[in-house]
């Protein structure tokens, strides 16, 4: 705690984790006397909790990520993981038991580190760039997608296609060369009814993509090395109870020119 | 009273939706013809553009949502992903000329557009999802006057997916007033 804690009238601690027998202590000082008092909670928390993910196993791709205009999503030609021909990028499922206590709302939360860039296809090789500089940004919106609603003791299921991701970059003709990696994390977050409830993780899956595109002498797009086009292949879940944080929207990430000054 | 529900919609679709404008040069009111709510539909689908507030002050944010309809029979899919990157708006001032997009609008719209979060929302026959993003974010809204703003978005056509067709939506009329004066809400 921080002074500023101790200058509030109330201060609320939240569980993020389950567990029974779990003993709080508290103990101040006023006027010069010790003051201290505890109590033990059974914390409850969901339980059959799965977390799942399924990618693109696009034939073409190459190590899953695609250099054409078939996106899907919008018109034109794009470096991308996954369409929209039911082969999203990445899709999840998850599925959670609500306590018996409460009920409560079950949803995936996904932030990622980025870097982008674009070189435009003049004489200056005008360069720009576009990253979250290391830092985790909050992919969009909070959370994903609007939860599903689950009563207490039952089971909820996230799946289908407001569950998935298929990130691109479009490919633009004023520009030569699009770089792209991004490393994600989508969180399983379960928030409890009630007003003074807040997310909590579940589980947590880390995946990512990146790629180069280059204009050759054609003008066809063709995968670079800068990076190598690579993305994760069915990634694996873990326990996590990591609340997630960001320093920004991904929205707010802006283009910066690198050259020439 | 199924009977009656279709006879109030039919009246309402019907009636020719009148709204008061200034006097005309004989200093009677001028009946003006309120802009309609749709575009029209493209592969089944209709957009519409709304704001919330229809005076602002200048500097004020405008925010305008934009409503995508399933008119089709079928389900249809709509691209869910930071709207800025997939509408485009025309915006005429209060002269009558189409405005430049401003620095923000540039570097957003003029730049490879990166799609992050990219998913999809499936929407049924009849069923609608909005977008909302702020205008001003795109255009300078510095003069006070009459905007006129329109969106598009490009659709996927059903019999070529190879092709795209730009559904637009309905002409939306925006007020920016001084800034010291009231904004109605």
């Amino acid at each position: 705690m921080v002074q500023a804690d101790l200058e509030q009238d109330a201060i609320a601690f939240y569980w993020i984790s389950g567990g029974a027998g779990r003993n709080v202590q508290f103990q101040t000082k006023y006027k010069g006397r010790v003051v201290k008092t505890e109590a033990t909670f059974d914390v409850q928390s969901p339980t059959n909790v799965e977390m799942t993910s399924k990618t693109s196993d696009d034939a073409k791709a190459t190590h899953g990520v695609m250099i054409d205009d078939n996106y899907g999503f919008y018109e034109g030609f794009f470096l991308h993981f996954g369409s929209k021909k039911g082969d999203a990028g990445i899709a999840w499922t998850g599925k959670v038991t609500a306590p018996g206590a409460s009920g409560g709302e079950i949803a995936f939360v996904q932030r990622e580190i980025l870097a982008a860039t674009a070189t435009q296809d003049n004489k200056d090789e005008t360069k720009y760039t576009r990253s979250s500089d290391g830092d985790f940004v909050l992919d969009t919106t909070f959370p994903y997608n609007p939860g599903e609603q689950v009563a207490a003791s039952e089971t909820g299921i996230l799946q289908g296609g407001k569950w998935s991701d298929s990130p691109g970059s479009s490919l633009l003709p004023v520009t030569k060369v699009n770089t792209n990696d991004a490393r994600f994390e989508t969180y399983l977050m379960f928030k409890p009814d009630g007003t003074d409830s807040i997310w909590v993780t579940l589980r947590v899956l880390k995946w990512h993509w990146q790629g180069e595109a280059v204009k050759d002498a054609k003008g066809a797009w063709v995968f670079g090395m800068d990076p190598p086009p690579d993305a994760s292949k069915n990634p694996d879940s873990k326990a996590s109870t990591d609340l997630p944080t960001w320093t920004k929207n991904v929205k707010d990430v802006k283009y910066k020119k690198e050259n020439p000054k | 009273m199924k009977t009656f529900c279709c006879l109030a919609i039919a009246l309402i679709v019907s009636l020719p939706a009148l709204i008061a404008a200034g006097p005309d040069s004989s200093g009677k009111e001028e009946p003006k013809r309120e802009l309609p709510l749709w575009g029209q539909p493209v592969e089944g689908l209709r957009l519409s553009l709304r704001s919330a507030q229809t005076k602002y002050a200048v500097g004020d944010k405008v925010e305008v949502q934009m409503v995508i309809q399933n008119v089709d029979t079928k389900n249809r899919d709509v691209v869910d992903t930071d709207p800025r990157l997939i509408f485009e708006f025309e915006v005429k001032g209060p002269d009558g000329k189409a405005l430049p997009l401003n620095k923000r609008g540039k570097e957003i719209q003029e730049n490879p557009r990166v799609f992050e979060k990219m998913t999809l929302r499936l929407l049924k026959p009849k069923e609608e999802t909005a977008f909302s993003l702020e205008l001003s974010e795109f255009y300078d809204l510095q003069n006070p006057g009459e905007y006129q703003a329109t969106a598009s978005i490009a659709v996927q056509q059903q019999k070529d997916t190879k092709k795209w067709s730009k559904l637009s939506s309905n002409p939306l009329t925006i007020t920016i007033t001084e800034a010291k004066e009231k904004k109605d809400k």
